[in-house]
């Protein structure tokens, strides 16, 4: 059990069978190495990667919101778009169009310029194409009563059926709504939406089965679907379905309601995260037998929203601090998972880091934070969370620290030394003052009437 | 009446005395001694103290039922300066002695020689702004003009509150035309 430290919300996102991490940055969880070129002045707000082998990265600008579209193969930028959102695959892509001033929809466009409206990213299968439509005209009532249309497609646009007969699940005074995954199987397409799981037939749109129990979760439910065996996770009870015909096979259910609650699958095993006195439960496929139980030490829980994956034997989480301010990726392999090796604990090494405090002309105070390290990516993210521990130990916090310093002008000055010259870039600076102010603003730090603010130079 | 809240801006001319008075205020909360001692250790940094400390112990004769332990609650908190622009909160223990309190403090840093400009805001009900400038006093609240607040609130860059402090100053220069104020000060 190893816990990395990032400075910003962790995201663990599975792409391909590989593990990307998200915080303020891509990283490639091989070697956390910074995988994005995100312009400077940009915070990763979002990353959508889809199965065209491009992704869409949302930014927070100064002075704008927005995205880019990037190749995950290449890393190359292809275009931008302002507002969310817009995705893309292959030959088709998704423009964001302002309705009524107000709410956001998408075209999607083929290379031959057909065009069709959506309103929730498609999916792709392997000779058609599921797309999704709300018309939110009208006022709130009149959306609200409208039920969201799922189109399947040939590859050439044409539609084969449509279906209209779910309202799926809504958040926010828009009417929004979301059906967060569509899975394919041999007959039929199989659609998540959160509080309730249906199959279509292929050939027709009409109904194979449905799932929908009582006490499901809502916006943050995150149901699993594999081949084999579907989880569907509610308040306080994890349904095991045959997904060939939607029948519960097992369930386990909990004495009370989780705030968290998640499961991962891989073929053998089944996994439950739970936040309420933070743990790791391991079951057998069929959750007959209870194999393992991990707790997470303190001060860490899981990040609410996020889902634990586990990818080639390691399992990746993305935990918040209680007490701190920066945020965690836990990894843990499958035998300690299964309780095979014992579970040691383990930190990240970080680089050697001094922390001076120096007195102004106006007797304000700014902070020198040095580290040094032969990694760039890695001295990256921890001179990030030096300076937070700065922030979150000497500036105005939501909670108070006994040692807050009311001279504090918010000025963090980090000195980078130990990094090849090639390493040495003015974007690394740049990137780096970039994040902590934002970061801090995020968090809710300040210091006094000062925001936080980072200069960066090496030595 | 909701609870009052009480914050100043202190614009001095050197930052000696700026910073002398911020270190008296730091010492009025963080010292147990005695008032006269406190204000005698500053004597020789800011000579006026001496009159600070008449008008605080013609104060404490006032509030007869007081005692300084009551005015000692009244805390003085730093929250942070751009040059010579020193921004204060006081957090009132007894509301009562802490108006007389805050009057006393801000009318005699107003008088201090690097004194240029005090801005007290008392927040409450609506805003009342109180400025000192030259020896001379005046005043301004938004109770029919909210507008002119909101507006000089949208225009923070994110650190200071807006830079509301120059509400009554803008409020006086402007004659309260809102939009006589945004044309001059966006052009500026």
């Amino acid at each position: 059990m190893i816990f990395s430290s990032f400075i910003s919300r962790v995201s663990v996102n599975l792409y391909r069978e590989e593990i990307y991490i998200t915080s303020g940055d891509i990283y490639r969880t091989e070697s956390f190495s910074i995988h994005t070129v995100m312009p400077i002045d940009r915070y990763l707000f979002s990353w959508n990667p889809y199965s065209s082998g491009n992704y869409s990265l949302g930014f927070l600008a100064s002075d704008r919101s927005g995205g880019d579209i990037y190749s995950i193969e290449s890393n190359e930028w292809i275009s931008s778009f302002l507002l969310f959102q817009l995705d893309s695959f292959a030959n088709f892509s998704m423009e964001p169009i302002l309705l009524e001033g107000e709410y956001l929809y998408n075209i999607m466009r083929s290379s031959e310029d057909s065009t069709i409206e959506i309103t929730l990213p498609s999916f792709w299968g392997d000779n058609y194409i599921v797309t999704f439509y709300k018309d939110r005209s009208g006022n709130f009532s009149d959306r609200s009563k409208r039920y969201t249309e799922i189109s399947f497609r040939s590859l050439d646009l044409n539609v084969i059926w449509t279906n209209s007969d779910y309202k799926s699940a809504s958040y926010g005074s828009s009417g929004d709504q979301r059906f967060s995954g569509v899975y394919d199987f041999n007959n039929f397409i199989c659609i998540d939406n959160h509080s309730v799981i249906f199959a279509l037939d292929k050939s027709d749109g009409k109904e194979v089965w449905r799932f929908a129990p009582e006490g499901a979760r809502s916006f943050d439910a995150y149901n699993l679907v594999s081949d084999d065996l579907i989880l569907f996770v509610a308040m306080k009870t994890i349904y095991l379905l045959n997904p060939e015909n939607g029948a519960v096979l097992n369930q386990i259910d909990f004495s009370e309601k989780y705030n968290y609650l998640r499961a991962e699958y891989d073929g053998e095993y089944i996994y439950i995260f739970i936040n309420d006195s933070p743990q790791i439960l391991v079951y057998d496929k069929t959750c007959s037998t209870l194999i393992n139980r991990i707790d997470i030490p303190e001060p860490y829980q899981f990040m609410a929203l996020e889902v634990p994956h586990l990818v080639d034997g390691v399992l990746y989480a993305s935990l918040n601090c209680a007490t701190r301010t920066y945020n965690a990726l836990m990894t843990l392999t499958k035998d300690e998972l299964l309780g095979k090796t014992p579970l040691t604990i383990e930190y990240e090494a970080r680089p050697e880091t001094e922390v001076e405090c120096v007195k102004n002309s106006d007797d304000s105070d700014h902070y020198v934070v040095t580290v040094t390290g032969d990694k760039p990516d890695w001295v990256f993210r921890y001179a990030g969370v030096a300076a937070m521990d700065v922030v979150a130990k000497y500036g105005t916090a939501p909670v108070p620290s006994p040692e807050l310093n009311q001279d504090f002008n918010g000025l963090i000055k980090i000195r980078i030394g130990g990094l090849p010259e090639e390493d040495r870039t003015d974007e690394f600076l740049e990137r780096l003052a970039f994040q902590i102010g934002k970061s801090a603003a995020d968090q809710h730090h300040r210091a006094g009437i000062h925001k936080i603010r980072a200069e960066c130079e090496w030595v | 009446m909701s609870e009052l809240s009480l914050s100043a801006r202190m614009t001095f001319s050197t930052l000696e005395t700026a910073v002398a008075v911020k270190h008296l205020f730091r010492q009025w909360n963080d010292s147990g001694s005695l008032l006269a001692a406190l204000l005698k250790e500053f004597a020789e940094r800011i000579p006026q103290v001496t009159e600070l400390g008449k008008q605080l112990d013609a104060l404490l004769q006032e509030f007869k039922e007081s005692d300084e332990i009551r005015l000692r609650n009244v805390s003085l908190t730093f929250i942070g300066n751009r040059d010579t622009r020193f921004y204060y909160k006081f957090s009132p223990d007894d509301y009562t002695i802490a108006m007389r309190f805050t009057n006393i403090v801000i009318e005699w840093v107003a008088s201090l020689p690097a004194t240029e400009q005090v801005v007290l805001m008392t927040i409450g009900d609506e805003y009342d702004f109180t400025v000192y400038e030259h020896g001379k006093t005046y005043s301004a609240d938004t109770g029919g003009e909210p507008s002119f607040y909101d507006w000089i609130m949208a225009q923070s860059d994110g650190e200071l509150p807006g830079e509301s402090f120059d509400l009554p100053i803008w409020y006086k220069t402007y004659e309260k035309d809102l939009e006589v104020a945004k044309v001059a000060l966006r052009l500026s």
